[in-house]
């Protein structure tokens, strides 16, 4: 099939889990000036909603309580966070996985350009999108500030369809999912995390390798110019050669990194340099989850990168056997999106899925209680993040798109106001995502995808 | 593995080649030079204005009147994982595996996972294949140096360290390299032997090739046809180049590169001939074996995880084992069964080891074991267990899952997706009842039975296997039941007792048949058949017809058609 000619920049933000690459010098955006404070952005999206009745907490905006609910395990971040209740994914007349992928973070309405059901959860190409998410915005909007523009990762993706796809370039083109903590910890972190062993560092001897490592990149790059000119007028093919070239420039930039360990990073990745692998096998699936939270921790503590999204097993495909929890002393062995579709099993089933949502609500604990327990001069890193656990739909079992989940934390530097509970009236999430934008630095934009106006509603 | 070879085969074949053939006249656009590095004739030098747009001597004349439509785009395809690991063992004459150090990357709902159009190399693909290969490398650099005694020699002459690098651009590149590449390599290699031995200086060179884009992307641009300038003609390696990983799964061994490089592939009967060659091969087995797994899941078996508490047996070793029992059940049916369709589909001998002894219901044994299942219970491909642990859920059978994998991989079709905002309305099961028994709610529901209706049939007659392949007769206490009847199909109309007279009905079945040609031809050209191939995939089902569905006619015509050796312009 004929696919729609991309041009090189299109190709350099899309492929790719550190899709961007930029040298600081390279960067020369007019008028942009550096906050002093240093802003991250982390999405977590979990497929396929949570069992409503038991989510949100007991009591109302002027006095809630977490006890007994979901979100008991958030109970010591309180103060940090800003639940929004009310809000509404329309994902259009197609398919709720996929479109409510696509529209969560963009705004906009799956691309039906190459849908081939009117449903549209199965997508011909990669462009599913019609414009940008709100993480690619942030990331693009700090380019060259950081290594990497943005991580964008994924637990077991099992499905090729959009469902698994919240990261979108400009032109709707999928960030694709980086699924190997490991391989995203070689490319990024190896080299900066050699200085956590100082017995391992001499100086003369390192220089050396990273002049051969350099001298070897010298030989690719000059083939890959000779194949650029080689492969004369064809845009698809030339495309393909840059890419290499850019991800080829992002190893250049890891060597020349001036970014060193500091003592929190090094313990936070001590998994990856010490000790057995652990296999990225679906049995492994808590484990590897928390190595890539690792990761992002560690990649906001050294300011290697300033948005990063995390998508955990999806809806929409067969999704992983939840066994490491167990129901009635049982481990749970149906299938994630098993359990939150057919309602073949009411009984045992809501139970069931209660749990996991408990257990990915424990996940954002642990990685919003790291980033809270890293401090930044007088504040710490969560005060100067934001951080969104959020799902495509609202509830599984219905597959309704109100009242999505939308749990905030932290406060983007003092731009969010937290320890909130807000219950709205149902209202479309695009606000909440202009707020995100406006809170995270990108004061001039006024809306997203569907609407070009769409007010802040978290921030007045 | 036959493309298993040394390098000082290749020493000597390049050495040879480029003194026969002073000048390949093989000259296309990925490598315009198109001679080899030791080649400094004036008949070369002049031979080397040949660029975009210059037409060859050695066009096929059928190229004049091909219409484009019926072509494929000319296009870079990235190595996948296994033939770049294929690639890498060649190049050190030994047998390495680096697949298992790469994503796996996520089972594709449909098709192979090897679209031209969908293998890159980002970020951190390219920084992988730096790591993997400066550690494979440094543990190799030994045999790099003792493939030539002349390596090991304190100041390594120039004519040693080029034939060397030829060696490896035949290998890796899969063509000789040009005179500004052996300069560059050679630079490179005295720019690192400042800090480094001689051994670690040419693993660095080995690894920089291997990570050239000349090696990680196989190149099917050709050279634009004179007398029709929206054709390109590919050149004789990379037609080489396709043939040995289209059938092989590995680059071209010395008699494929021989081949390109006197000009025999340059006309079909050439192909052919290669083609056949290859058929016999080894190498073979394993390129079918890459097929046959990523149409059936096999490739992705490993993410078929199982419940413990149900499959208690079920280990890394029972996957490993699948595996090889698989391969080894391909390797009978091409090399004893006469590569029959048919055998393929109802080949009820396999081989199988220890940890399959209890999944086929045989005693203790130790090595391996040939064995011809019962044929009430076994029915080729689509019975073997690795096949059906790949596309069953962790505890249970997953009639639904399998029907839809059965209609997809065996009849091209896929049901459509469950509609939006589906509502269900369930109650709760009887837990007496037999899964069949639960499930047959969805042929009660209107909501479901649209669809149900075309995947159930095939799923249900799957349900004398668990979810790792065992037979069973009993779910639940009761008799299986895995009678049914296809009725959706214009051509496959089918009443069934068993899963196994079913398959035995689909090995004829004419839309099965077409099915398994528009497959091979995706795996083949890694896209999506359009209209414009309509006619290939008639001749080929025409030529796979007439020898009984001979698998290797059906490959024959497929390589040697118009489409593998041609390409459109864009």
């Amino acid at each position: 099939m004929k696919t729609k000619p991309y041009n090189r920049r299109d190709l350099f933000k899309s492929f790719g889990a550190s899709a961007l690459l930029l040298h600081p010098i390279l960067s020369s955006r007019e008028g942009y000036a550096e906050n002093a404070v240093k802003k991250r952005f982390f999405t977590m999206m979990t497929s396929s909603g949570v069992v409503q009745s038991n989510f949100w907490p007991k009591g109302n905006s002027a006095s809630y309580d977490f006890t007994g609910t979901t979100l008991e395990v958030l109970s010591p971040f309180k103060s940090d966070l800003s639940l929004v209740k009310g809000l509404r994914n329309d994902y259009g007349p197609f398919d709720s996985h996929s479109g409510g992928a696509v529209s969560l973070l963009t705004g906009n309405w799956l691309n039906t350009d190459g849908c081939n059901k009117a449903s549209c959860d199965f997508h011909a190409g990669d462009t599913f999108a019609k414009s940008a998410s709100i993480d690619q915005m942030i990331a693009k909007y700090y380019s060259g500030k950081t290594a990497v523009s943005s991580l964008v990762l994924g637990l077991f993706p099992t499905s090729e369809r959009p469902s698994k796809y919240i990261s979108y370039d400009e032109a709707g083109k999928v960030v694709p999912l980086a699924t190997n903590p490991y391989t995203v910890f070689n490319a990024i972190f190896k080299d900066i995390i050699q200085s956590c062993d100082s017995s391992k560092l001499d100086p003369a001897a390192l220089a050396k390798i990273k002049s051969k490592r350099k001298s070897i990149l010298d030989a690719i790059n000059a083939d890959l110019a000779d194949a650029v000119k080689q492969v004369g007028l064809n845009a698809e093919e030339k495309a393909k050669l840059a890419f290499y070239q850019d991800s080829i420039r992002q190893i250049e930039a890891t060597i020349d990194s001036a970014a060193s360990s500091t003592a929190a990073s090094c313990n936070g990745l001590k998994a990856f340099t010490t000790g057995p692998q652990i296999a990225v096998k679906a049995e492994n699936y808590a484990a590897i989850a928390k190595l890539m939270m690792d990761l992002i921790v560690a990649a906001f503590q050294l300011d290697i990168t300033r948005s990063a999204t995390l998508v955990w097993s999806v809806g929409g495909g067969n999704g992983v056997p939840s066994t490491w929890e167990t129901f009635n002393g049982q481990p749970i062995v149906e299938s994630y999106h098993a359990l939150t579709h057919h309602q073949a099993d009411p009984v045992n089933f809501d139970p069931k899925l209660k749990i996991l949502d408990e257990w990915h609500a424990s996940q954002f604990a642990y990685l919003i209680g790291q980033l809270k327990a890293s401090k930044e001069g007088s504040s710490t890193l969560l005060d100067n993040s934001l951080a969104l656990w959020t799902s495509e739909i609202g509830e599984g079992s219905s597959h309704t798109s109100l009242n999505m989940p939308f749990v905030l934390a932290g406060k983007a530097g003092g731009a969010m106001k937290t320890g909130r509970y807000l219950q709205l009236p149902q209202t479309e999430h695009h606000g909440a995502l202009v707020s995100i934008l406006n809170a995270m630095g990108l004061a001039t934009v006024k809306g997203i995808g569907r609407f070009p106006l769409a007010a802040p509603i978290l921030l007045t | 593995m036959a493309a298993k070879r040394s390098i000082r085969n290749l020493i000597l074949l390049s050495t040879f080649l480029s003194s026969v053939f002073a000048c390949s006249k093989a000259s296309d656009r990925w490598h315009p030079e198109g001679c080899a590095s030791t080649s400094k004739s004036a008949a070369c030098k002049t031979a080397k204005s040949g660029g975009v747009g210059n037409a060859l001597p050695r066009t096929d004349p059928i190229a004049d009147t091909l219409d484009p439509k019926t072509v494929g785009y000319a296009r870079l395809w990235r190595l996948t994982v296994q033939q770049f690991s294929n690639t890498v063992s060649a190049a050190l004459g030994k047998s390495v595996n680096l697949v298992a150090k790469f994503d796996p990357g996520s089972r594709p709902e449909d098709g192979f996972g090897i679209d031209s159009d969908k293998l890159g190399i980002d970020s951190i693909y390219a920084s992988n294949l730096e790591t993997v290969l400066s550690e494979t490398l440094a543990a190799s650099s030994g045999d790099l140096v003792k493939s030539m005694p002349c390596l090991s020699e304190p100041s390594i002459a120039s004519d040693c360290l080029d034939r060397f690098l030829n060696a490896m651009a035949l290998t890796s590149f899969r063509r000789p390299l040009t005179d500004a590449e052996t300069v560059r390599y050679s630079n490179l290699f005295a720019a690192i032997k400042v800090n480094f031995s001689a051994a670690d200086s040419l693993a660095a060179v080995a690894e920089a090739m291997l990570r050239s884009p000349y090696t990680q992307f196989r190149s099917e641009l050709g050279t634009t046809v004179a007398n029709n300038p929206a054709i390109s003609q590919l050149s004789p390696y990379e037609l080489a180049t396709q043939i040995a990983f289209a059938l092989t799964g590995a680059p071209p061994d010395k008699e494929l590169l021989a081949a390109a490089e006197d000009g025999t592939l340059a006309k079909k009967e050439g192909v052919e001939t290669q083609v056949r060659r290859l058929m016999t091969s080894d190498g073979f087995v394993n390129g079918f074996s890459d097929f046959v797994f990523r149409w059936t899941g096999i490739t992705w078996l490993d993410e078929a995880t199982k419940d413990a508490k149900t499959y208690p047996g079920y280990s890394a070793d029972s996957r490993t084992a699948m595996v090889a029992e698989s391969k080894e059940f391909l390797r009978d049916v091409l090399r004893n069964k006469r590569a029959s369709f048919k055998k393929l589909m109802t080949s009820t001998d396999t081989t199988i080891t220890p940890p399959l002894a209890a999944v086929y219901g045989v005693g203790t044994f130790t090595g391996s074991k040939k064995i011809t299942a019962n044929t009430t219970e076994r029915s080729g491909l689509f019975t073997l267990p690795a096949v059906i642990a790949a596309n069953s859920p962790a505890v249970q059978t997953g009639p639904a899952q399998r029907g839809v994998f059965l209609l997809r991989k065996l009849m091209c079709t896929s049901p459509p997706p469950p509609p939006a905002n589906l509502k269900t309305d369930l109650t709760e099961s009887d837990p007496t009842l037999t899964l069949r028994e639960r499930f047959a709610v969805h042929s009660n529901n209107a909501n479901c039975s649209s669809c149900h209706k075309m995947m159930d049939p095939f799923g249900f007659s799957m349900e004398n296997y668990d979810a790792i392949g065992r037979f069973r007769d009993k779910d639940n206490g009761k008799t299986v039941d895995a009678s049914g009847a296809i009725t959706t199909t214009a051509n496959s109309n089918f009443t069934f007792k068993s899963g196994v007279e079913l398959l035995n009905d689909l090995a004829t079945s004419k839309d099965v048949q077409e099915c398994f040609v528009r497959q091979v031809f995706r795996y083949t050209f890694g896209r999506a058949e359009t209209d414009g191939d309509t006619a290939l995939i008639n001749a080929s089902y025409a030529a796979f017809a007439k020898s009984d569905f001979d698998m290797n006619e059906l490959f024959a015509t497929l390589y040697t058609s118009d489409a593998f050796r041609f390409r459109r312009e864009k």
